[in-house]
């Protein structure tokens, strides 16, 4: 252990200073194959989804019904098929990548602004408000998920607005629990309290000493949220409670090609495989930057 | 270890309040006066009054709460539109229905994940570790409903092996508790691994090593039992995550439980049934957490003796 102090000279001990904490990051994250896996996965996903704006046009190719094509099982033409009213289904699954994309990252940013924010007060503030927060926290996470999901989508109506809204309110307790957990081992710091007898202002120890030193787990948090957010509204949309049709969300294709599973498996074969592929890239670059955010956790 | 039970009891009242509060709330914004639904269409203003007030639907929405709870405690959830029946009793007759489903996909999920973690733990970095690592991060990433889809395509369109859905034989629970409890196993995999890789470490494994124990014996005797602890402790989440993946599953499988009665009846803009539903789904939840919190207790002799003095 003591020859391990002195593995450095003092040039390389320099060099390593000046790296930022993204890049040890970024170093970190490169050794591990599947997280690298992921990232390639999403940023493919992301370059398809706005190759598919450019190139398709949403009301002739991807909404317009076309009776004379109806069903036609995979071939070169149509390399997933078409669905029962004709239209392309490969189309169809790059076009909707965008929904449950920003499905899942908007709903994310929302829970993790609130969550984290009222996580972040928890935690530093600690007593009565700390609390009061933890509590109402408990009653959310009283519910399920999707129940919740389904009562916040009846309450409201179906809008891709309102599916971001009550997927980011569904998941608000995760990240505040998770935040405060992080404050937690920061909050006694001696740096805090440096900084609180100087007379910084509450606001901006949270915002500039306090936050940065407890984001790891809520990035960690905001990768894996985002494949559960897509997940949950995939399930919305399954149940007739998300997006409305006839927008291509992956969801809602599987759900209206179930009543022709016999002959045509297809139809809900493909869209199914594209939601697993995206949560997929999500949870193994959340599983990647857990490792890559704190080696010590690795082993 | 009493006064622990009465503190956890207590605590939970006004979680439950303030669950079924939200959901009454929430329920009470959607569109669908059930008032106005029940009337004639020339039924005048003041008719509408007289029927929202003999109904007990009239005041502000605190007020209607409360009697709304009040009357849960009597049984009494109203009476659902679309069936014709008290919300009370196509509740209790459906959730046996769906406590079964999720009772038997942790099951499934158990056999799945505790030899599959054991296993990616014992043979810790190998391709035996690789292979349960991937294969319970597909299954975390699975839409369960579109597994459900591929089960019903294999084994009843295909094979023709079991049924596609309903609940007419033993043989129907099959598919729902399968997929259900795959779609649990994931994460359940990875707990058991983790849980397992750390026992593993710990200095009574090297003792029982260097006494001659055999390696099969120090996995199935001594580790096994100290890592089975964290697995058994999330086991409540987990029968709660069941409870709530049940909603899809039913769905696809048309299992006649609670989730697919919502579902229903909220397409069908029932809201007396859905919300009845959602309430007592959510309070039977949170009973069930509780009970599973107390029998911990009785379990982990920690909680106990802090409440003993």
């Amino acid at each position: 252990m003591v020859g391990e102090k002195w593995k450095y000279s003092a040039d390389e001990l320099k060099e390593y200073k000046k790296r930022s904490m993204a890049k040890e990051v970024w170093r970190n994250y490169k050794k591990s194959p599947s997280a690298m896996l992921g990232l390639v996965i999403l940023v493919v996903i992301i370059i398809l989804a706005i190759v598919a704006q450019v190139i398709f046009d949403y009301d002739e190719d991807i909404v317009q019904q076309n009776i004379m094509n109806r069903l036609q099982k995979p071939s070169a033409e149509h390399i997933f098929g078409t669905d029962q009213y004709g239209r392309d289904i490969f189309a169809r699954i790059l076009y909707g990548a965008k929904y449950s994309l920003s499905v899942g990252i908007v709903s994310v940013a929302i829970s993790c602004f609130i969550g984290s924010t009222l996580g972040l007060i928890a935690g530093y503030y600690g007593g009565r408000l700390e609390n009061i927060i933890l509590r109402t926290c408990e009653v959310f996470v009283g519910i399920p998920s999707v129940l919740l999901g389904i009562a916040i989508m009846a309450a409201f109506g179906q809008s891709i607005v309102v599916l971001m809204l009550a997927i980011g309110l569904v998941y608000v307790p995760m990240f505040a629990r998770t935040a405060r957990a992080a404050v937690l081992p920061v909050r006694d710091q001696e740096y805090i309290e440096a900084a609180k007898v100087s007379g910084v202002s509450d606001f901006r120890i949270i915002f500039t000493h306090v936050l940065p030193n407890s984001m790891s787990p809520i990035i960690v948090q905001v990768t894996m949220g985002v494949a559960n957010g897509i997940l949950t509204a995939s399930q919305l949309s399954f149940l007739g409670l998300g997006i409305p049709v006839p927008a291509p969300e992956w969801g809602a294709m599987l759900s209206s090609g179930r009543e022709f599973i016999r002959d045509y498996s297809y139809l809900t074969f493909f869209p199914g495989l594209a939601i697993m592929i995206t949560v997929l890239a999500f949870n193994l670059m959340g599983d990647g930057l857990r490792d890559a955010l704190d080696p010590k956790l690795k082993q | 270890m009493i006064r622990y039970i009465v503190k956890r009891a207590v605590m939970m009242i006004p979680v439950i309040l303030a669950v079924s509060f939200v959901v009454y709330f929430l329920m009470d914004l959607a569109p669908g006066d059930i008032v106005t639904s029940l009337m004639p269409q020339d039924a005048t203003e003041h008719e509408i009054e007289m029927m929202r007030e003999e109904m007990g639907l009239n005041g502000p929405l605190i007020e209607r709460y409360f009697r709304y709870m009040k009357n849960l405690l009597k049984g009494d959830l109203g009476v659902s539109l679309s069936m014709k029946r008290p919300v009370m009793e196509v509740f209790l007759e459906r959730f046996p229905n769906t406590l079964k489903l999720a009772f038997w996909s942790i099951i499934v999920a158990m056999i799945i994940s505790v030899p599959l973690g054991i296993a990616a733990a014992t043979h810790h970095r190998t391709w035996v570790d690789g292979v349960s690592m991937i294969a319970s991060m597909i299954g975390v990433s699975m839409p369960a409903f579109w597994l459900g889809i591929l089960l019903i395509l294999l084994f009843s369109l295909k094979l023709g092996w079991l049924p596609s859905g309903g609940s007419s034989s033993f043989k129907s629970i099959i598919l729902p508790a399968l997929t259900l409890g795959t779609a649990q196993a994931g994460n359940l995999t990875r707990i058991t691994r983790s849980s397992m890789l750390e026992v593993i470490r710990q200095d009574y494994l090297r003792t029982a090593r260097a006494k001659g124990v055999s390696e099969r014996h120090v996995i199935y005797k001594h580790a096994l039992k100290n890592a089975l602890i964290p697995i058994i402790t999330i086991l409540g989440s987990t029968f709660g995550n069941a409870l709530g993946g049940a909603v899809v599953i039913e769905t696809v499988f048309s299992w006649p439980g609670v989730a697919r009665l919502t579902v229903t009846a909220i397409n069908t803009r029932d809201m007396t049934l859905a919300t009845g539903c959602i309430i007592m789904f959510t309070i039977f939840l949170n009973l069930t957490l509780l009970l599973v919190d107390i029998a911990y207790a009785y379990v982990d002799p920690r909680i106990k003796a802090q409440y003993s003095k």
